[in-house]
């Protein structure tokens, strides 16, 4: 079953559900706290969006066709668009059983569906409102945790001015198998770092892929900005990789790299 | 198995109050040679163990970039392990999803029919993603305990029980513990010894611990030994 079915697929479609309904996120993560203390918190799963829908008096044909939905997308996927959200779209299917009940004649009522997002699924237009829906996820966290990883090589904390974090990610950028890693929940991501004279050159890899090359340079030091977008990619987890190239540009007077921060699409 | 090494990196990122929790593996090497990689995500990672790609893998519509570094997300949990001193044995729990496949043929199942699981090789891991480093390894046997239409319970041996050994049939004993006449024990003048290296007419065939005490000096009162101590004899 194709994901590129839209069950509502425009603002007047008749199997839009009634605006307002319940937009909600399941608990990814465990949280545990001491009575005295900040809490700690593991992410441990990828689960969707859940929306509970309704549909009140809907026509009997209506009805039949969301009953369909029901039946046919059991084992697949179909497209169902908030409007009311920005038109952001989610890939998915509903999890409960659609029940319509007469409240007249030839008008239906159809309550508590719940639509069901599935992680790791294609989609026809990947969440773009990085205003909005991403969230920034910095080299240290507020707890002062560091998120990065040395996966191999000398990476050190460095601070930087106009970065993003407190401290930055940096690596001299002379070794290719050199890698910093960061494991994040979400969609797409953009890379943010702050450029200057003598920084290099850099490979970015999810999941291990190569998505795009970042080039750290500019004629001058320039605070943090989005130095790469890698937008069409599945709600999951995911593990982006910084390699340095040991590439620069012909005016850079050197090759580090720097990891600042990311903004995830969730 | 012993833990292991961790590095000053996976300790920081496994202490932060914050982050990914880490990601079970498993690998599986079967009797027949067949592998099997299967984690609690979908997830690329290095195996520590490839066999034979299972005759399975040919009929799929997925067909992963590379078999043997792809984790089917099949694992449902890896419980009850343990690490003891001691020769303790243990028996942890491996719980395998067995809804994927056809309505007449799971996946899972039709492994277990062709495929040689029981005494299969495996190592379960803990893997953090961020570090990208195990936090804990376990290898061992599997047993199957049992095969149902949505999951698959293994049970997972330590690679040594000493439950399943026989133990030395022989006592440690001043004692021949061979039998009269016996082959090992090469008499043949049919006249049954006492078991004793006394009575012994093959002595280099004696199977018994010789505790005989010899001095070779006669010590002097201030070197001998004033401590009590207790011997027990058995013949």
């Amino acid at each position: 079953m194709p994901y590129t079915d839209i069950l509502n697929p425009t603002p007047t479609h008749p199997l839009n559900p009634d605006y307002g309904f319940q937009k909600k996120r399941p608990v990814t993560h465990l949280v545990s706290k001491a009575n005295q203390g900040p809490p700690y918190f593991r992410d441990i799963m990828d689960v969707g969006h859940q929306f509970s829908l309704n549909w009140a008096d809907k026509l009997a044909s209506d009805a039949r066709k969301l009953k369909w939905y029901y039946e046919s997308y059991r084992g697949g996927l179909f497209t169902l668009v908030d409007y009311e959200g920005g038109g952001r779209m989610y890939t998915g299917r509903f999890s409960s059983p659609v029940e319509p009940v007469p409240t007249s004649n030839n008008h239906w009522t159809v309550q508590g569906v719940l639509f069901d997002e599935i992680p790791l699924s294609p989609m026809i237009t990947y969440p773009s409102d990085w205003a909005d829906d991403a969230v920034w996820m910095l080299t240290l966290n507020d707890f002062g945790d560091r998120m990065v990883a040395a996966v191999s090589g000398t990476w050190t904390l460095a601070t930087i001015a106009g970065a993003l974090s407190a401290q930055c990610f940096v690596n001299g950028g002379t070794v290719t198998t050199d890698a910093a890693g960061y494991v994040y929940q979400g969609y797409g991501f953009q890379l943010w770092a702050p450029t200057g004279p003598a920084y290099g050159q850099a490979t970015v890899l999810l999941d291990t892929v190569a998505v795009g090359t970042v080039d750290f340079f500019s004629s001058s030091a320039q605070p943090s900005s989005s130095l790469l977008t890698v937008q069409n990619v599945p709600l999951g987890l995911h593990t982006l990789t910084l390699q340095p190239l040991h590439a620069k540009d012909s005016a850079s007077t050197g090759y580090s790299v720097v990891f600042d921060a990311l903004q995830v699409m969730r | 198995m012993p833990l292991p090494g961790f590095t000053s990196e996976l300790i920081q990122i496994m202490s932060a109050r914050s982050g990914p929790a880490p990601i079970c593996l498993l690998d599986v090497l079967c009797l027949d040679g067949t592998s099997y990689h299967w984690g609690n995500t979908p997830i690329t990672a290095t195996p520590v163990k490839t066999g034979t790609h299972p005759a399975w893998l040919a009929g799929q519509a997925f067909q992963p970039a590379n078999y043997d570094t792809h984790y089917y997300p099949w694992l449902l949990s890896g419980t009850e392990f343990h690490h003891t001193r001691s020769q303790q044995s243990y028996q942890a729990n491996i719980v395998v999803q067995d809804v994927s496949g056809n309505t007449l043929q799971r996946d899972t199942a039709g492994m277990i029919v062709g495929t040689a699981f029981e005494g299969a090789w495996f190592a379960f891991r803990e893997w953090n993603p961020l570090a990208q480093q195990t936090e804990f390894e376990q290898h061992g046997r599997l047993t199957i305990i049992s095969v149902s239409e949505i999951e698959i319970n293994f049970g997972a041996n330590g690679l040594f029980n000493s439950n399943d050994y026989d133990g030395n049939p022989y006592e440690v004993s001043e004692t021949c513990q061979w039998l009269y006449a016996s082959l090992a024990c090469g008499d043949t003048t049919n006249n049954p010894c006492q078991n004793t290296y006394a009575t012994c007419r093959i002595p280099n065939h004696f199977f018994g611990y010789l505790n005989n005490v010899v001095f070779t000096s006669a010590p002097s009162v201030a070197s001998v030994s004033t401590n009590q101590m207790v011997r027990n004899r058995l013949v």
